[in-house]
């Protein structure tokens, strides 16, 4: 294979990976309403991503009082994904007039809020579209 | 039948956990209980490769899978030298679940069957229930 060629095949394959990283971490914010809509794009909100996804978070609220946090991509849930959303929680709980609702959850994040009986902390909305 | 897997102590190994275990688990058990199995195995091997581990890449985290009839039983062993406290039944069920730390290990005292330490070995067993 001539060199150029390979070099165009790496360039892609770094590109790729650099999506696939990218989109690991990915965080959408929707700022047009009462509330401030925060999507995690990610399957699993877990130890390996809590910092990064805390600090995220947290830069993204400041100074906001409404929140929904939309978690319908995640599939699993685990003790340190609970540890940001409690921070979250936290930290709005400071805020005058703050609201906090979570939308979206599937079935593992569920069981894990039902056993930790932190579904009696959280407002928790079925649908992310209302 | 016996599985086991050996993990190097970062984190990122946690995604190689989860693809071993959905590989190697019962078909035949709840979706409930397949998804305490994945959480309580996610929490305690963070636990050793955070804090027994130190997340030293040189030390490595053994799990091993023993399925039997009516049993699905899980050893973890890392290479810390720190012997594990496992809070009691009533400590789990009475955690604060708000506070900052220590729920992984409460969880696994609630959803497991059977658990013990033995210096850096853990052990938990979780009934099998049908689909």
């Amino acid at each position: 294979m001539p060199y150029n060629c390979l070099i165009y095949v790496k360039n892609i394959a770094v590109y790729i990976i650099a999506n696939i990283k990218e989109n690991k971490m990915q965080i959408d914010v929707n700022d047009s309403g009462e509330y401030l809509v925060i999507k995690i794009w990610y399957e699993r909100l877990d130890v390996s991503v809590m910092q990064e996804t805390k600090d995220k978070v947290m830069k993204l609220i400041e100074g906001k009082d409404k929140i929904i946090l939309d978690l319908s991509n995640i599939n699993f849930l685990d003790s340190s994904g609970l540890s940001v959303l409690i921070t979250i929680l936290k930290h709005l709980n400071n805020v005058e007039n703050s609201d906090l609702k979570l939308c979206g959850l599937n079935e593992q994040p569920t069981e894990l809020m039902q056993i930790t009986q932190l579904n009696n902390v959280f407002t928790i909305v079925d649908n992310c579209d209302n | 039948m016996l599985q086991s897997i050996q993990l190097d102590s970062q984190l990122s190994e946690l995604v190689n956990l989860q693809e071993w275990l959905k590989r190697n688990l019962p078909k035949d058990i709840s979706l409930k209980l397949h998804n305490n199995i994945l959480l309580i195995n996610q929490e305690l091997v963070t636990n050793s490769i955070v804090h027994a581990n130190s997340l030293d890449k040189s030390k490595q985290v053994y799990v091993t899978l023993k399925e039997s009839a009516d049993l699905i039983e899980f050893t973890i062993v890392d290479e810390g030298s720190v012997e594990i406290v496992l809070p009691t039944k009533d400590e789990a069920k009475n955690m604060d679940y708000l506070a900052e730390n220590g729920r992984g290990l409460k969880l696994a005292v609630l959803l497991s069957d059977t658990i013990y330490t033995e210096k850096s070995k853990i052990v938990f067993i979780f009934k099998k229930d049908k689909e």
